[in-house]
């Protein structure tokens, strides 16, 4: 990951304009977790901006189970557990997923009936270790419903959950008369206690301002835990199999404007998009080129590129070629400034240049023909160093003031285009449209880093 | 305050309720079937300093427990996240400032939606189980996140000690919380925790994993497989924190029994404990096997096996129930003891009756009962306790013979959980209010 | 960063009508059985084995292999098998298009989707469904008959487990990979 794309959303609630980009060592961890390859970018084309995944809205749009693949209709997720209601099942041990096999009878009865259980084909663990064996191969899940249903966690929960319920309308009952009797009174009801919690006040307060023994602690019936079942050995739940969790597809919004960058095909087995707006799409891909044509002009690659390794000496001045890729069907131009770096100078010898439109011929071309013609265009530019079709390689010279073992480029990067208001999907033709038609300049800017030396 | 609406509309609705309807046992059906899951339910959460629990109310257990990370970087050819240092305000450096912290918990609580709670986080409201340490600014960052970031439209938040105790079905009692990078101990009276009576060490989880790796640097061995090479002490790298947590969670237990007084003591230049205690450590190990082995890598040697003294295994925990004199810091029981103290004297005696141990290192096997047996102990040495030793108690009840129902890890998060299901309101804060002034209600605001 | 371009001697591969480029030095049998979609490349050392196919007069292809794959340089094809009512057989082994096998991997899936690049020394165990989109990462253990969902990354083992998931953009992103590959592929 050499190139990260820095995307400006600046947290929660943050104003996003104030974001540059985090430097220095204490830093590190943010800009870990706000960097991102272009490729998991979005790109809300109302606001012009790139959205991360960190700053969409999501929102689940169908569930599938990851193993067997069946669609869930959304109303019975929660009422199983987000898990799927189906065999599905993964090793208490390694968590692969376990599969129903065949044993010998029941001990119990001498009939010789089949007897299932679950196995792990990874780790040899059988379902068998901890009591499950089962009477029909099918409807498993059902089946440990029903043993789950006795199981003493299960249970215990139940019952105090009922207990609880039972405290909090002798409570409220409670409160109720005594605010009747305390507002006849004249006196204030009380005003909340956070650090005690609401019910437990309102609980003292009652039996104090009522007089009567209605609801203190003591008064209370204790609870009283379930009888153990003598059947129902406990468990833990870390020893037994878990259903499968199931899985979403997200459909993601822009968080400023609600516009929809993300809206998959809610079928499990679809990976197409109905809808799918990604920074790659409308944002120059910014490239380390492995190797370009050398000055001479003859074929195969001569002068090789690649990124500098550090360690990087003081007052050298170490080139960095970057390559920019155009992805639209329109021109678009690219300004690049460099951001500030302790301890390094850096010089960006082609400021501003122009990209030209994305066009399926240039897919096809072979490299190498190409560049007997384009390269004379590109000479004359400064900083320039190879352009070929919709892309063009820059060079950048970076000159450390200290000995460093790596360095990051910070770039602002600002590219505008106009926008000739034709679908992208629609047939393109570069800069084909009529001189009547409105068009809007577009322009985005964004932080790239390009980090050099060992990768950390 | 959405929920407090809620208790008025159950509290006129009782108003009327027969007394005799009250004691009649509800249904044992499950709180979904009766009320409609979508309409009550919340999504819980237990963010601590170490663990991040998941889960909806009503559930029994939550849906996802993980370790929470203080550092991300990526790896792979994706380039997908992983997580470094383990808890949220990082292995050693506090300084995380708080555009950071919004990041890291945006991160890992969002990545809990995406994966196990698998909904719109605009669709439910929260509830929080908050320990008494919470930090202040993790309370904020929290509230920014899950108000601000992820647009839940209400976050309500639950004593964590007066959770644990729902789960017992009792409204006072004394709850040691070992968390990960220090334990409470706070008296809760009649459904109120006093925090101002609260003990604290700043001993817990991660205290523990490095005496437990020092102990392991000094006493285990590794035994590379290739046989050429004989058995080497183990390196840092081979002694990673995954390494080091595994064998706490899986191999460490607690000894039922203290070292006697005389051998107390750590050697000389504060290097782990006296040779005369490690030799009574060691002839005191009840495990059936001496030592336990646990496959390995080392950078150095490949793959390999961890030789580990089981009396290891079992002293591990031992500086933070009895504290580590050589550093000047207190244990468990201290803090037991400072808190007994401290609370009304006319409350003693029930607290002490109901003592529950949660967090995430009381699953360790052993905990509650070398507690207990050394508050016992303790109280009856001083004249002072004496009378208050007969009285020391758990609350937590049993189900069977082998321990608690509730891991007492998960206990504050099945709290809340009842506490949500069975209506009780938390302390809220809106999502409107809090845009509008960030305030977020905190007990150490209120206490002044 | 960019592939760079990677030049091979002439006569290294066999290059069929449809573009597939088959390395001379790779290990192909029962090559009736196996058909290559086109512009897949066959590194040298890497075994396909066409002749594990299901007994009996069949003439279903025991390997196929969709167009632009990279089968990396001794990595092995084997079609998986089992014994069902008590007969042994080997099942097909269908590879989609725009799949990169890394170097020394062995496969033994029942099926490969489309879109999924696998690192290096990765084991696909037998009757695995790895689905479109997927990405493996190097040494994972992929354990038999495991199910990856489409846009997984997975990683470790045995058994590999989903560590994370990919953007939505990978259809795109490793069809351009592949197709770059190929174009970079060129001889001296």
């Amino acid at each position: 990951m050499a190139v990260q794309y820095y995307c400006p959303c600046a947290g929660p609630e943050r104003d996003a304009a104030a974001a540059g980009p985090p430097t220095g060592g204490e830093r590190r961890v943010l800009a870990a977790l706000r960097a991102w390859p272009i490729e998991a970018l979005y790109y809300c084309d109302d606001c012009s901006e790139i959205r991360c995944p960190r700053c969409v809205v999501e929102e689940p749009a169908g569930y599938h189970c990851p193993n067997c693949l069946f669609d869930v209709p959304t109303a019975s997720v929660r009422s199983e557990k987000n898990c799927c209601a189906r065999n599905c099942f993964q090793c208490p041990v390694c968590t692969h997923v376990l599969s129903v096999v065949e044993g010998e009878s029941c001990a119990d009865d001498g009939q010789g009936r089949p007897c299932y259980s679950l196995a792990c084909a990874v780790c040899s663990w059988d379902s068998r270790e901890i009591g499950w064996e089962f009477e029909k191969a099918t409807g498993i899940s059902a089946q440990i419903e029903r043993m789950r249903a006795r199981d003493a966690t299960a249970r215990e929960y139940t019952g105090l959950l009922d207990y609880w319920r039972t405290v909090q309308r002798t409570a409220a009952a409670a409160a109720a008369a005594a605010a009747a009797a305390a507002s006849s009174a004249g006196q204030t009801a009380p005003g909340s206690a956070f650090a005690g919690g609401p019910f437990a006040h309102r609980l003292a307060a009652a039996s104090r301002r009522s007089g009567t023994k209605a609801a203190t602690v003591d008064s209370l019936p204790a609870y009283q835990a379930p009888a153990a079942d003598a059947g129902a050995a406990h468990r833990t739940r870390g020893g037994e199999p878990q259903r499968v969790r199931l899985h979403t597809k997200l459909s993601r919004r822009c968080r400023t404007c609600h516009h929809i960058l993300i809206k998959p095909e809610s079928k499990a087995q679809a990976t197409r998009f109905k809808i799918q707006l990604m920074a790659v799409n409308f944002l120059p891909a910014i490239t380390i080129p492995a190797s370009l044509p050398g000055p001479g002009g003859g074929r195969g690659p001569t002068k090789t590129a690649g990124l500098p390794a550090g360690p990087f000496q003081a007052g050298s001045t170490v080139p960095l070629v970057l390559r920019f890729t155009n992805p639209l069907y329109t021109e678009m131009t690219v300004a690049v400034a460099a951001g500030a770096v302790d301890g390094a100078q850096i010089d960006v010898l082609a400021p501003r240049f122009t990209l030209a439109p994305f066009a399926e011929l240039w897919e096809c071309d072979d490299d190498d023909d190409g560049d007997g013609d384009t390269k004379h265009a590109g000479r004359d530019r400064r900083g320039i160093v190879h352009h070929h079709g919709n892309r063009i390689a820059i060079q950048l010279e970076i000159t450390p003031q200290a000995a460093a073992d790596s360095l990051t480029v910070p770039l602002r990067i600002t590219c505008t285009h106009v926008d000739d208001l034709a679908d992208v999907d629609t047939e393109g033709k570069p800069g084909g449209s009529g001189p009547g038609s409105t068009r809007r300049t577009v322009e985005s800017s964004f932080w790239a880093y390009v980090s050099l030396g060992p990768a950390h | 305050m959405a929920d407090i609406g809620s208790s008025v509309a159950t509290r006129l609705g009782l108003a009327a309720t027969p007394a005799g309807a009250l004691r009649r046992p509800l249904s044992a059906a499950s709180p979904a079937l009766l009320y409609g899951a979508a309409a009550e339910e919340r999504v819980v959460l237990d963010v601590g300093s170490h663990t991040l629990r998941a889960g909806f109310s009503g559930d029994s257990a939550p849906l996802h427990c993980a370790a929470l990370f203080g550092e991300f970087c990526a790896a792979g050819p994706s380039g997908r996240r992983v997580g470094r240092a383990r808890g949220l305000l990082g292995a050693d450096g506090p300084d995380v400032d708080d555009e950071t912290l919004d990041a890291l918990l945006l991160e890992q609580i969002r990545e809990a939606y995406r994966t196990h709670l698998l909904l719109d986080p605009k669709a439910r409201k929260v509830a929080v189980a908050e320990s008494p340490l919470l930090p202040l600014r993790v309370k904020q960052a929290l509230c920014r996140v899950l108000l601000g970031s992820l647009r839940v439209p209400l976050v309500s938040f639950y004593p964590s000690s007066l959770a644990g105790l729902v789960t017992c079905g009792a409204m006072a009692g004394l709850v040691v919380d070992c968390g990960h990078r220090s334990s409470a101990v706070v008296p809760v009276y009649d459904g109120r925790p006093l925090n101002a009576y609260m003990a604290c060490v700043p001993m817990g989880g991660r205290a523990l994993l490095e005496g437990l790796r020092a102990l392991l640097r000094q006493f285990a061995v590794f035994r590379p497989f290739s046989g050429a090479q004989g058995d080497h002490p183990p390196d840092d790298r081979t002694l990673d924190e995954d390494t080091c947590a595994r064998v706490l969670r899986d191999l460490c237990s607690i000894a039922p029994r203290p070292a006697p007084a005389d051998r107390a003591g750590s050697a000389p230049g504060g290097l782990g404990p006296a040779p005369g205690r490690v030799e009574w450590f060691r002839s005191n190990c009840d495990a059936p096997e001496q030592t336990v082995r646990l496959a390995a890598v080392s950078p150095a040697h490949g793959r390999g096996v961890l030789l580990i003294p089981a009396w290891v295994l079992e002293r591990a925990a031992e500086p933070l129930l009895a504290g580590d004199p050589a550093e000047d810091r207190l244990g468990l029981v201290d803090a037991v003891v400072q808190c007994i103290e401290r609370v009304p004297v006319d409350t003693r005696r029930h607290l002490v009756s109901r003592i529950l141990v949660v967090g995430g290192v009381a699953d360790m096997p052993g905990l509650c009962a070398r507690l207990l047996a050394d508050l016992t102990a303790r109280l009856r040495q001083s004249p002072r306790w004496h009378a208050l030793a007969a009285d020391v108690a758990l609350a937590a009840s049993h189900a069977g013979q082998d321990g608690a129902v509730f891991r007492a890890s998960e206990r504050p998060w099945i709290g809340v959980s009842l506490a949500v299901a069975a209506k009780i309101g938390g302390a809220d804060v809106k999502r409107d209010d809090f845009i509008a002034d960030g305030a977020v209600p905190d007990w150490t605001r209120l206490a002044q | 960063m960019e592939l760079g371009v990677t030049t091979y001697k002439k006569g290294e591969f066999i290059e069929t009508d449809t573009g597939n480029k088959v390395s001379r030095r790779s290990l192909i049998f029962g090559s009736q059985n196996i058909v290559l979609g086109g512009k897949t490349v066959v590194h040298s050392k890497c075994t396909i084995r066409g002749d594990l196919r299901r007994a009996g007069l069949t003439h279903q292809a025991a390997v196929l292999i969709g167009r632009f794959c990279s089968l990396g340089e001794a990595s092995v094809l084997r079609p998986p098998y089992k014994t069902y009512k008590g007969v042994f057989s080997y099942y097909p082994l269908k590879i989609g298009d725009h799949v990169d096998i890394g170097e020394n991997s062995v496969v033994e899936a029942a099926s490969i989707g489309s879109h999924v690049r696998i690192g290096r020394n990765c084991i696909i165990g037998r009757f695995a469904i790895i689905k479109d989109c997927c990405l493996v990462e190097d040494n994972a253990v992929i354990a038999p008959n495991t199910v990856v969902p489409s846009f997984s990354v997975v990683a470790g083992g045995p058994p590999a487990k989903v560590v994370a998931r990919l953007p939505e953009s990978t259809q795109e992103l490793f069809e351009a990979y592949s197709k770059d590959k190929y174009s970079k592929l060129v001889p001296q």
